[in-house]
């Protein structure tokens, strides 16, 4: 145990539990705090071992200029030597970069990247090489349609979780998104969790997803006000499905005993639904997505909103981000 | 002894320190160090396990650490309803939170052991209360706080702080 009486050599801890250590700090502390503390720390920063989590939506946020944000996302991708595992980021400025997160992040499991301008084309040369992503949050990514969709299916073939919210002004002027809700359907049949506010579908594009997806438990169409939601309850009972009416009360009870967490309006979690014992990838901060909800409706029912309720004790000391 | 039965009739398990120390404990309890898990699965667990690298003092902070999540972790008792599991969720974090507040001689141990021993939550446990000492401090009140010496000159340190200053501008 390094015994030298009373003293323990603090560089020295193993790398990659100070790697886990400062997955725990404040983004700008990692980078500008750390690394001066000493050698070995700064080493423990430029290498892999803090960068297997690459959540920097609360940074973004603050920051944002997209220039920023490129070099950003390219200097930590780099750092993670191919071993990243989650990328959650915001608005993506264009095809390059994500095309850099393709080339660089091969073992990506959790990709979340909203609101991003990434084309249909980039993403059907980029998806053969992410194939290990088994969730996907393409919310407001309003340049991709169904082909990106059919592309993410084809080559992530573990997808489980789903999420494809749209802003209702995304889809303003769109007749439809059959399309999207037909490639689902066709090429993601192992989907357990499917998040679609707001995409402009009907009753019959959702029963043809339940019909392909068998192993679907939860469904969110809040503002899909075409969809007959009492409709599905009364074919798939098994089925947890959220909206069209966006002012459900949704586990009320549950979120009092969440107390602790209820003043952070920004938590976005995906349902822990994964057999894997290491589930700390499949909870996502949200962000400013809490706007989506910004219609008038509901909001205080909607700002926090807790599926599945896996939050174990690993989370109690997770650096939630503050309200903003 | 190792294969003696505990009171309510499960399997006991005995470890033993780098110092000679035994501790006996459930089987359950011990099953939540990974690498003593893998043992039992292939039968080395008999008489005792040895763990060369724990000293006796930090093997008996992990052993009441896993005693009493295997105690309180879901189902352990048989009841399942909601409240109950809340309330345990909420002794557990009470129980964390008296369990990690030590010097950080110890945290370092700790750290080393559950990492060892392969005890995940432990694990995270120490880190983030690692990550709270360090959170807020500047680079010396870091190293005053771990032990850590500067081995750094001052032409080093100020290069590192303009290195990633161009991130933070608007912060």
């Amino acid at each position: 145990m390094g015994e030298c009486g009373e003293y323990r050599c603090w560089e020295e801890m193993l790398p990659d539990a100070l790697g886990l250590v400062f997955r725990n700090l404040p983004l700008r502390e990692v980078l500008t705090v750390v690394p001066r503390v000493c050698k070995s720390w700064s080493r423990v920063v430029t290498g892999p071992y803090c960068w297997q989590e690459i959540d920097i939506e609360e940074w973004r946020q603050q920051q944002g200029k997209p220039e920023q944000l490129v070099r950003m996302v390219e200097m930590l991708v780099a750092r993670s030597c191919g071993s990243c595992r989650r990328i959650s980021v915001s608005g993506l400025p264009g095809d390059p970069l994500f095309s850099f997160i393709g080339d660089h992040a091969r073992a990506l499991r959790t990709l979340e990247i909203p609101r991003s301008e990434i084309s249909d084309a980039v993403v059907e040369s980029v998806a053969p090489r992410l194939p290990n992503v088994t969730f996907l949050d393409i919310s407001s990514c309003t340049k991709i349609g169904a082909r990106a969709l059919e592309a993410f299916g084809k080559h992530c073939k573990s997808l489980v979780g789903l999420r494809r919210v749209m802003h209702p002004t995304d889809v303003a002027g769109k007749a439809c998104q059959h399309d999207e809700a037909r490639a689902i359907a066709c090429t993601m049949p192992r989907l357990r969790h499917l998040e679609m506010g707001y995409m402009v579908i009907a009753t019959d594009a959702v029963l043809d997803i339940l019909a392909r997806c068998r192993d679907l438990r939860y469904l969110d169409l809040r503002g899909c006000w075409a969809v007959d939601d009492k409709f599905l309850q009364e074919r798939h009972p098994g089925l947890r499905v959220l909206g069209p009416g966006v002012d459900d009360c949704f586990e009320n009870s549950y979120l009092e005993e969440c107390s602790d967490y209820s003043d952070d309006s920004s938590i976005y979690s995906w349902e822990l639904m994964d057999d894997d014992e290491d589930d700390d990838d499949y909870y996502a901060v949200g962000s400013d997505d809490e706007a989506i909800w910004d219609d008038g409706q509901g909001l205080e029912n909607l700002e926090v909103r807790f599926y599945g309720g896996g939050f174990s004790e690993s989370y109690a000391g997770f650096d939630w981000p503050p309200s903003p | 002894m190792a294969a003696a039965e505990g009171s309510d009739g499960g399997k006991m398990i005995v470890l033993i320190s780098a110092d000679g120390q035994r501790f006996e404990l459930p089987e359950a309890a011990a099953k939540l160090s990974q690498i003593v898990l893998y043992m039992i699965e292939d039968g080395c667990c008999y008489p005792s396990i040895p763990l060369p690298k724990v000293d006796g003092v930090i093997l008996a902070k992990i052993v009441e650490y896993c005693n009493k999540h295997a105690a309180l972790s879901s189902g352990a008792d048989g009841s399942s309803d909601a409240a109950s599991e809340r309330s345990k969720e909420r002794e557990l974090k009470i129980f964390d939170a008296e369990f990690i507040d030590v010097d950080v001689t110890t945290l370092f141990d700790v750290m080393m052991a559950a990492n060892y021993l392969n005890i995940k939550g432990l694990l995270d446990l120490a880190c983030q209360r690692t990550a709270d000492l360090i959170k807020g401090k500047s680079p010396e009140q870091i190293r005053q706080t771990f032990g850590i010496k500067n081995d750094f000159t001052p032409e080093e340190e100020a290069a590192i702080r303009k290195e990633n200053a161009w991130a933070f501008d608007n912060i």
